[in-house]
């Protein structure tokens, strides 16, 4: 049982606390310090060894002419900040907060400029699928998140590791700390703030099939909603088409979806159709990402797919010495066959002529927490930036612009923070709320007979995947709220097999699970709540996308185990909305700037 | 324990593994895992026999421990792509990836580090 006198006795302080220590969280801790505050991070995993931006692709995404002009790449200057933007809103079906989008654009050069002045080596600009311009700049992710972690020491910026944010602690004025737990000892640890920046990421790990890291579970989202903030576009988690299905040491992978890419590669059904030629007949495997995933889905559903519930990828049709070929200009991690830290050589007999078992992937989290343009929650105190925010991509991300949203919005986080901090006064915790908190997981881990958390957490993913998915239906959305209704009465009595505190991975998992059927529910009530198809929401049941009647955003609350889902129409700042019906997949068409632009397209 | 060959890099194994498990019925063979468990004053050795797959790492099959026999078993892991090195252990004594190094056979796991052990495969930064 813990001690909430020694809790708040050996409580740590600071002015801003940051939640997630990698791509946002590592930029809003730097600069929160830079500004005079003082800052503790905490991270899940470790610094610079977890978390999403670790495994990102390589690109950051800026306008081309900036590339050239403030970076001194090899850029196009007939793009502009306010081109690039149009492409967000395309991408983002127009769901997109336009002062975000206005606001990420302007700043991304300036905020890649200070990556290079820091040491960060920018290889290469590319155009990715969507953008109009060449405007990739290529870093890795593991590069990029080892450098801020590199900066985080030299700002002397205390990290705590492997620390599980339980609850924020809030009194009338504000968020006054949080209550985490220390995995590896195994005991709660208070920190007391000013300011909180959430920058915890997306909630990937929920689906059964991830790109992302074990950790991306949803948890700031989850305890966002907790203390009163609000959710927005939880409809929309982005899936990436052509991962590996298996084998399972390679599940998620991403290698097939870059070759598909970047060659003819043949998406394939169990008869061997293209079955993208009902979806997208001129694009074929080219057509966006939501696209590819969608029909993948279909093709399952409608008893088409693969051996192990997939579909397949092939390039078997193209001449084996030009496929040969292509392991000599792939991207650099891709050459030779090799997919990340694997070979597929040591998988496949020769894998360039053998059909690929693929499907979608939960790759990213275009919702989350509202925020507006000072990454205010509307909570006093409470910030959050980065992945598991909403607003800035919409619907649909553009590729590349998830490592740009970690620095544009990691870096605004850590200046609005500071300043609101250096106006507030360290206040302590309400000791009932504390004392509620830590009863709660200190019931956790009592030992018992409930059901153990690993396995609620395979009901959890099962659910996610066969009822929510993809391809969502009203009648499986009601199947998956009845569902998650029976594992919430489940909640409760989880129980630990093991007592001993030290790394108790079913504490965590247990933890999890609370906020993971939090984050599923949200998705689900929205998918409810939205009666047409866009961006990353495709409905069976309302297949087409209709900007007549679906141009809002939906923001949801949740107060003593009570939703309120609040439709707020999408408002024109800078370019004007769509108008009427369109085909799933069919981009909307941009129709002018509004008056600060007045540019025609 | 097995004296088992130790586990190869993934290169090794396609001409082993694979080969084998596609001529035999899925289910029919199986893969002992042993694992150094407890911390620093206590430890033993438990043995789990997990049903063989083709192309399951070691991580993979210390997940399938965990999902399907026993919860308690604690070991790390993050990214599964061989980046993070927050599932590194030693296999058959060779410091290795759980993530990319691939199950051939009856394995021994243990932590990284043996002095700086916080539980079963977990170890100090």
């Amino acid at each position: 049982m813990t001690d909430i006198d020694s809790l708040l006795e050996e409580s740590l302080a600071c002015d801003v606390l940051v939640i997630g220590a990698e791509g946002a969280g590592a930029r809003a801790a730097l600069e929160a310090a830079r500004q005079g505050a003082s800052v503790i991070a905490m991270t899940k995993g470790k610094s610079g060894r977890s978390g999403a931006t670790l495994t990102a692709g390589g690109e950051i995404s800026i306008d081309s002419r900036s590339a050239t002009t403030v970076l001194g790449l090899d850029g196009d200057l007939d793009d502009s900040p306010e081109t690039f933007a149009l492409d967000m809103l395309r991408a983002g079906e127009f769901l997109n907060d336009q002062r975000l989008v206005q606001v990420h654009a302007s700043e991304a050069p300036y905020r890649i400029k200070e990556l290079v002045e820091w040491g960060a080596k920018l290889e290469d600009l590319v155009q990715g699928p969507g953008h109009a311009y060449k405007r990739g700049v290529w870093i890795t992710g593991l590069k990029l998140a080892r450098l801020l972690s590199r900066r985080m020491k030299l700002a002397k910026i205390p990290v705590l590791e492997e620390r599980m944010a339980l609850e924020i602690l809030t009194d009338p004025d504000g968020v006054t700390g949080v209550l985490a737990l220390d995995i590896r000892r195994g005991r709660l640890e208070l920190v007391r703030c000013k300011a909180l920046v959430l920058a915890t990421g997306g909630g990937m790990r929920i689906f059964p099939l991830v790109t992302a890291p074990e950790e991306l579970t949803g948890d700031g989202m989850a305890m966002a909603l907790r203390c009163g903030a609000r959710l927005q576009d939880m409809e929309f988690p982005m899936f990436l088409p052509y991962t590996f299905l298996t084998p399972s040491a390679l599940s998620g992978n991403v290698f097939p979806y870059e070759v598909s890419a970047l060659m003819n590669a043949h998406a394939l059904n169990r008869f061997g159709e293209r079955y993208l030629q009902r979806w997208d007949p001129h694009n074929m495997e080219h057509t966006t990402r939501d696209v590819n995933s969608v029909a993948a889905a279909v093709e399952v559903l409608e008893g088409r797919g693969s051996l192990h519930g997939g579909t397949y990828l092939s390039l078997s049709h193209l001449p084996p010495n030009l496929v040969d070929f292509s392991s000599e200009w792939l991207p650099p991690n891709r050459r030779n066959w090799m997919a990340d830290g694997f070979n597929l050589k040591d998988f496949f007999e020769t894998p360039g002529q053998e059909a690929w078992e693929v499907a979608p992937a939960c790759h990213f989290w275009n919702g989350g927490v509202h925020i507006n343009d000072r990454c205010e929650t509307g909570l006093p105190g409470l910030y959050a930036a980065g992945e598991g925010t909403a607003g800035i991509h919409g619907a649909n991300r553009l590729s590349g612009n998830g490592l740009t949203m970690t620095q544009v919005w990691g870096q605004r986080a850590g200046k609005f923070a500071g300043e609101g901090a250096a106006e507030t006064k360290l206040r302590p915790p309400e000791r009932d709320q504390l004392q509620l908190a830590v009863e709660k997981f200190d019931h956790l881990c009592l030992p018992g007979s409930g059901p153990n958390p690993l396995e609620l957490r395979r009901q959890i993913r099962r659910t996610a995947g066969e009822l929510v998915g993809i391809v969502r239906s009203g009648e499986r959305l009601k199947q998956a709220q009845v569902e998650i209704d029976r594992l919430r009465s489940e909640l409760p009595h989880q129980s630990a097999r093991s007592p001993q505190p030290e790394s108790n991975f079913e504490w965590v998992e247990a933890l999890q699970n609370e906020n993971q059927l939090d984050v599923l529910e949200a998705i689900v009530l929205s998918s409810l709540g939205r009666h047409e198809s866009r961006g990353a929401l495709y409905r069976q049941d309302f297949p087409e996308a209709d900007d007549d009647h679906g141009l809002h955003n939906q923001v949801l609350g949740r107060c003593c185990g009570e939703w309120t889902v609040h439709k707020r129409p999408v408002e024109a700042v800078f370019a004007s909305l769509p108008v009427g019906v369109r085909r799933y997949g069919v981009k909307p068409h941009v129709a002018s700037l509004s008056e600060n632009g007045g540019q025609q397209e | 324990m097995s004296a088992s060959s130790l586990p190869k890099s993934a290169a090794s194994l396609k001409a082993s593994s694979l080969t084998d498990n596609a001529a035999s019925p899925a289910g029919k063979k199986t893969i002992c895992i042993s694992v150094k468990r407890g911390d620093r004053v206590h430890s033993w050795v438990e043995s789990y026999t997990i049903p063989s797959e083709a192309g399951r790492s070691i991580l993979g099959g210390l997940q399938y421990i965990r999902d399907q026999l026993d919860p308690t078993l604690a070991f790390g892991g993050s990214c599964r792509i061989g980046l993070c090195s927050a599932c590194m252990l030693r296999a058959n004594g060779k410091p290795a990836r759980a993530c990319t190094v691939l199950l051939e056979g009856d394995v021994f796991l243990e932590p990284l580090r043996a002095e700086e052990v916080v539980r079963d495969l977990v170890v100090e930064d």
